[in-house]
């Protein structure tokens, strides 16, 4: 599990360091820096699998990614993960000179291992990942190439996890959308393709998967009893999502199609697809709340909360997400909350919940979310005034 | 001088913004000039908020030890924006009409408990609306109206100004429509906050204490007990 973030001179994020459990919502106005802080996530995801220079080009380049407050010559963005009291740490530095170095450090007080990156060439943490891994010959990189060696494989499903990094900001409409089926269907950022995943799941070789979905779906709404896929007429290979209801006369089951389903059973429907389906990677999630009625949202944050622990979907998938519902809000732990703030001259500054002053005391009579908006950011983090 | 937050039921009570605004605005209305009246209150830099503002309305899990409600609720979120400095007041007046139901009279003392150093309270219900404490001030009425104490006393019902009720059948007992009556016949004008307001600068504490003891007595009693006195002004009437 990816266990904390350090970014330095990264668009707005001019200094930050941020801890991650393994469900973590971001709270923030518009333009505080959470798009930022995902983006610096995004940006090493894919140097586990592009070269460099395929990366920083374009929307990408240096100039557009570099903190504009000061004049600086390098970012850096480090992941930290957990190894018993030990945190092994991986940098990747870029200079405005276009030198690329990565730092690898297998604990907090140890040595820091550097290689110096070629522009063209891809990083070494993912020549160790696709197996192109040319072992140096100099003397001071040998104890290098042993530490990047534990640390990957020490950190392997974690750092797999890192390269594919979707922002899913879903929408109800496109998630009710038909979709051909494949083999390899993947959910879409934006919620297509939830009926091709679906059928996927279905026709895996695991049947107990579909089963362990419907029985989560049922106990997140118990009208549902399941779901069923029939094949849209006329349209070869194409399925559409219907769900499967008790009858309240007491008669067999009867399905109404996703068009009539409401919002909240697409969104929990589209979670627990990702939850099953099998694919490496943190999820993050952009507003889960839109479009859902507030009742909701406390299933929303279970089912995501327990996707995060395993305890729905058959790996632990760490989650992250950004909200602007206080009410959504509500239904967290301060543990799992970081304020993220914008400051002009220090640029974002992100704050644990856990760390308000008096926080525990004030949630006795308030609410996480009711905090967050009576109080806003600045006020909740700074605490009482003398 | 302390600045506050006056928290109210309308227009004639707290003022309303004078552009539409989701914050807190200028404190005007019939409750900021009394409490200016009988206690050490800057009312010119004090701030207001109606009890349905969003900033005060509560949404919290049911789960929590000391869960407050309704206005008690309110209150508390009002103090949490005081005392963390996102209201930049010393404290916190609000007054509730009792309308048609008695239990309100207990509302101060439920909100007092809550007073801390950081965010004194002063609550208070006007009995039984807030029109009990402009017809209550017959001096200042007149003055206002410029008309005698007499004439006002004459147009207004004999009973006390304490049992009109806005929800009366009979319309001679409603306070609102006596309050217009007044300002119709003795002065050609219209009932207005301003009208109001100017009442409420005139008027005679005491005076409004012995026509509103249920009402107005124990919330100037409390009002200067959480701000202090008003300043003496030498040349001023005491």
């Amino acid at each position: 599990m990816l266990a904390r973030l350090h970014v330095q001179n990264f668009k707005c994020l001019r200094d930050v360091d941020i801890a991650f459990g393994p469900f973590t919502v971001l709270i923030g106005p518009n333009d505080s820096g959470k798009s930022s802080i995902l983006d610096a996530l995004r940006i090493l995801g894919r140097t586990m699998r592009e070269p460099l220079a395929d990366i920083f080009r374009g929307d990408d380049e240096w100039r557009h990614l570099a903190w504009k407050g000061t004049n600086v010559s390098s970012f850096a963005l480090e992941v930290g993960y957990k190894n018993g009291p030990q945190e092994r740490t991986y940098k990747l530095v870029l200079s405005a000179l276009n030198v690329f170095e990565e730092h690898i450090s297998e604990d907090n007080a140890g040595p820091v291992h550097v290689f110096k990156v070629p522009r063209r060439a891809g990083t070494r943490l993912r020549d160790h990942a696709g197996g192109a891994f040319v072992p140096s010959i100099k003397g001071s990189n040998i104890a290098a190439d042993h530490s990047l060696r534990s640390f990957y494989g020490s950190h392997k499903s974690d750092l797999h996890a890192l390269v594919e990094i979707p922002r899913y900001h879903l929408n109800p409409e496109h998630l009710r959308s038909t979709a051909p089926t494949l083999r390899d269907a993947v959910l879409a950022p934006t919620g297509d393709n939830l009926v091709a995943v679906l059928d996927r799941l279905i026709s895996g070789p695991d049947r107990s998967v579909i089963v362990r979905l419907e029985k989560a779906l049922h106990e997140a709404i118990p009208t549902i009893r399941g779901i069923s896929l029939p094949a849209v007429a006329g349209q070869a290979g194409t399925k559409t999502l219907e769900f499967v209801l008790d009858n309240a006369q007491n008669g067999p089951p009867v399905t109404i199609p996703c068009a009539h389903a409401s919002d909240g059973a697409m969104l929990l429907t589209a979670f627990l697809a990702l939850a099953f389906s099998d694919e490496p990677g943190m999820i993050l999630v952009e507003e889960p709340e839109n479009g859902l009625h507030p009742s909701r949202l406390r299933e929303v944050v279970e089912m995501l909360r327990k996707i995060s622990t395993g305890a729905v979907g058959n790996t632990p998938r760490q989650v992250i997400v950004t909200t602007h519902s206080p009410l959504l809000l509500n239904y967290t732990q301060p543990e799992e909350v970081r304020i993220v703030q914008r400051d002009r001259e220090r640029g974002t500054i992100v704050t644990p919940m856990s760390d308000v002053p008096d926080v525990h005391e004030l949630l006795d009579e308030f609410g996480t979310g009711e905090l967050w908006y009576l109080l806003g950011e600045q006020a909740l983090v700074e605490g009482k005034k003398p | 001088m302390k600045r506050v937050l006056f928290v109210g039921d309308g227009k004639h009570d707290i003022g309303v913004p004078d552009w539409p605004t989701d914050e807190p605005f200028p404190a005007r209305g019939v409750v900021p000039h009394l409490a200016e009246r009988v206690a050490a209150v800057d009312r010119a830099h004090s701030l207001a908020m109606p009890w349905s503002h969003p900033r005060l309305s509560r949404f919290q899990p049911k789960n929590r030890a000391q869960r407050t409600r309704g206005y008690e609720a309110k209150v508390r979120a009002a103090m949490l924006q005081i005392e963390r400095g996102v209201l930049r007041v010393d404290g916190l007046v609000c007054v509730v009409d009792e309308d048609n139901d008695p239990e309100r009279r207990n509302l101060p003392d439920v909100l007092h408990v809550h007073a801390s150093e950081r965010c004194p309270i002063a609550a208070g219900v006007a009995v039984r609306s807030i029109e009990a404490w402009t017809l209550g001030a017959r001096t200042a009425l007149a003055q206002a109206l410029r008309t005698k104490v007499d004439m006002v006393e004459k147009t207004c019902p004999s009973s006390s100004v304490e049992e009109l009720y806005e929800g009366a059948g009979d319309r001679s007992r409603r306070p609102k429509h006596i309050l217009q009556r007044l300002a119709d016949e003795l002065a050609r004008m219209k009932d207005s906050l301003e009208l109001r307001e100017e009442i409420a600068s005139l008027t005679d504490p005491d005076e409004l204490c012995k026509a509103c003891p249920i009402g107005f007595a124990p919330f100037a009693v409390a009002v200067r007990a959480a701000f202090g006195p008003p300043p003496v002004v030498v040349g001023s009437t005491p």
